[in-house]
């Protein structure tokens, strides 16, 4: 069995145990190569009332690779409006690229993009919206994402935006 | 898929959580936790350490580091010269596999005593479910029923189980080894696992794999060949091998001074090259260069690991092969299984979605799992509170059977 097979399979485990944060469920884990969460931000925020889907896709190098992670852009559901989310449900988090660690999971990578859409004070799209989407491929991890600090474009000298502030071990 | 995943997750997982909290067995679930790698969650396996002092198997923070050349854990600076061997971690992580079992048994019959008075009568139906676990009904593990179709999706939301859905009863007594593709009882999968394979196969198990397509046969042929005793290319050299570096080098408690094999760069070398250095270790050379390559890659993460063992624990040349082939076989597999195009995906399973989606009906609050698994903490999921605006609570549909239900609020 592949490694991130096994690895999948205990997250999968431990959601089951122990639940999901509070706004985090799990919608779908068909198989061990594309789960899908929704991501609803509580509290006092722009999103209010809103509820986001994240499609992960898991290769067979997880969790040493980065899983691919967007947005559901369906009927049901749409990108958030938010500075790093693109239309097509990309998302410019520099924790999915070059600041992803073997150590983070699926739950913490959606607890990482709760926490950037509970930061946003305004909801307004990537200032390269239009031009990105007409052009993304349709792996977001295709895209070479560079993260400045407070601009997202796909492209040029790196910075990190959304960094990881907690890597540990589930409490136990 | 989904039967297989069914059968995957109904295997015993091993997990700190297996032991009851801290109120029953303090510090059991954080000792368990502290012998298991933060990359690959399983016990150590060749624990190494870097500079900054984090843990990890020797396999997987060799395969982490080309990569990124940070510390997975802090994002310290690291690389792989300031790898080391963590001998005393090795030997504590064998000790407690060697414990674990009675250290289970024994904590979960601490929580079973003390749960008994307490407990009403309904309540008490659950915990024999649970005995294993030794939780109350929330944190007890879930019985997975079976699907009914391959289609069909594990589908997890927080409304309770229908009354009368399937449970454990309806599971098979045996699941399929992942490794060695053997039935196994289930309640013994992971010993099984421990024992490398050997222990607790159920008689007269198939022992050929599920999925047997040409490309795989095929590849096992040639994978095949190695293994086999009989004449012809590959598989002589690697018997020569075995001879010559193989026995004298990798044999248990031969050499306690294996080296670590050097990093290749691969794009300077020419796929001849690279298959000429396979033949060496007597790896097979089918493929690509890509393949050639990542395939010598591998091998040199699990030979390295290797060294990192202890002699005691060293595998053979020939293990470490057949290692490396059923990890090229399972990644296969994933990548087969990996959809290429979600946007036909999606569209192909736009209805099945949607109901997926009805399914997951809005959830009950559910604390943090870290306040989940404080003391008691679990007592507090109760101020449940619906968190979503729009009310999907619809119609249960035909397919409530298969929902697995997270909360189990009674
Ligand atoms: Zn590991
Ligand atoms: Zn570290
Ligand atoms: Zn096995």
């Amino acid at each position: 069995m592949a490694v991130s097979t096994r690895r999948l399979q205990k997250e999968l485990a431990d959601i089951k145990r122990d639940g999901t944060p509070v706004g985090i469920t799990l919608l779908s884990a068909e198989d061990f190569a594309t789960w899908y969460l929704s991501v609803e931000v509580l509290g006092n925020t722009v999103y209010e009332g809103e509820k986001f889907a994240l499609k992960f896709r898991f290769d067979g190098q997880y969790p040493i690779s980065a899983p691919a992670v967007q947005f559901v852009v369906d009927d049901t559901y749409q990108a958030p409006v938010h500075p790093h989310v693109y239309s097509n449900g990309h998302i410019c988090a520099s924790i999915l690229g070059s600041e992803w660690s073997p150590v983070l999971s699926v739950v913490s990578v959606c607890v990482t993009i709760q926490s950037m859409l509970a930061s946003c004070k305004k909801k307004e799209r990537p200032p390269d919206n239009d031009r990105y989407v007409s052009h993304a491929p349709e792996n977001p991890k295709k895209t070479r994402w560079d993260f400045h600090d407070d601009k997202y474009v796909p492209s040029s000298p790196r910075r990190s935006t959304v960094s990881v502030l907690t890597i540990s071990r589930r409490s136990v | 898929m989904a039967s297989m995943l069914d059968r995957l997750l109904a295997a015993d997982i091993s997990d700190p959580t297996d032991f009851p909290d801290a109120a029953t067995a303090a510090g059991l679930r954080p000792f368990d936790d502290a012998v298991r790698c933060t990359i690959c969650r399983e016990f150590y396996d060749a624990p190494v350490t870097l500079t900054c002092g984090h843990c990890f198997c020797s396999a997987c923070i060799r395969s982490a580091l080309p990569e990124q050349q940070t510390c997975p854990a802090c994002r310290k600076p690291a690389s792989e010269v300031h790898i080391r061997k963590d001998v005393a971690m090795e030997t504590a992580v064998q000790a407690w596999k060697n414990a674990r079992p009675l250290m289970l048994r024994l904590a979960c019959e601490e929580a079973a005593r003390k749960a008994q008075p307490v407990q009403p009568p309904h309540a008490r139906h659950d915990a024999s479910h649970s005995e294993r676990s030794g939780h109350g009904n929330k944190r007890r593990r879930l019985d997975f029923p079976l699907t009914g179709s391959e289609d069909e999706a594990v589908v997890v939301s927080s409304s309770p189980a229908p009354s009368g859905s399937p449970t454990s009863h309806a599971l098979p007594d045996t699941v399929l080894c992942p490794v060695c593709q053997k039935q196994v009882f289930s309640q013994k999968i992971n010993g099984h696992l421990d024992s490398n394979c050997k222990r607790y196969i159920a008689e007269g198990s198939n022992t050929s794999g599920p999925i047997a397509e040409s490309s795989k046969s095929k590849q096992k042929q040639r994978w095949d060949q190695l293994f086999s005793s009989g004449s012809g290319g590959s598989g002589a050299s690697a018997k020569t091998k075995d001879k010559g570096k193989g026995k004298s080098r990798a044999a248990p408690d031969d050499d306690e001074e294996l080296e670590h094999l050097p990093k290749v760069a691969y794009d300077i070398h020419p796929h001849k090259r690279i298959a000429d250095m396979l033949t060496e270790w007597g790896l097979p050379t089918h493929g690509d260069k890509t393949a050639l390559a990542r395939r010598h890659k591998k091998w040199i993460v699990l030979y390295n690991a290797n060294v990192d063992r202890a002699p005691a624990h060293r595998r053979t040349l020939d293990q470490l092969r057949s290692d490396l082939r059923k990890a090229e076989e399972a990644e296969q597999k994933t990548r087969k299984e990996t959809v290429d195009d979600p946007v036909a995906y999606q569209k192909a399973n736009k209805a099945a979605f949607a109901k997926l989606t009805e399914a997951a009906r809005p959830k009950k609050a559910t604390p943090p799992a870290q306040a989940q698994t404080q003391e008691d903490g679990r007592d507090t999921a109760d101020g449940a509170k619906p968190d979503g605006p729009d009310d999907q609570r619809g119609a249960p549909t035909a397919e409530a059977d298969d929902v697995i239900d997270v909360d189990e609020e009674h």
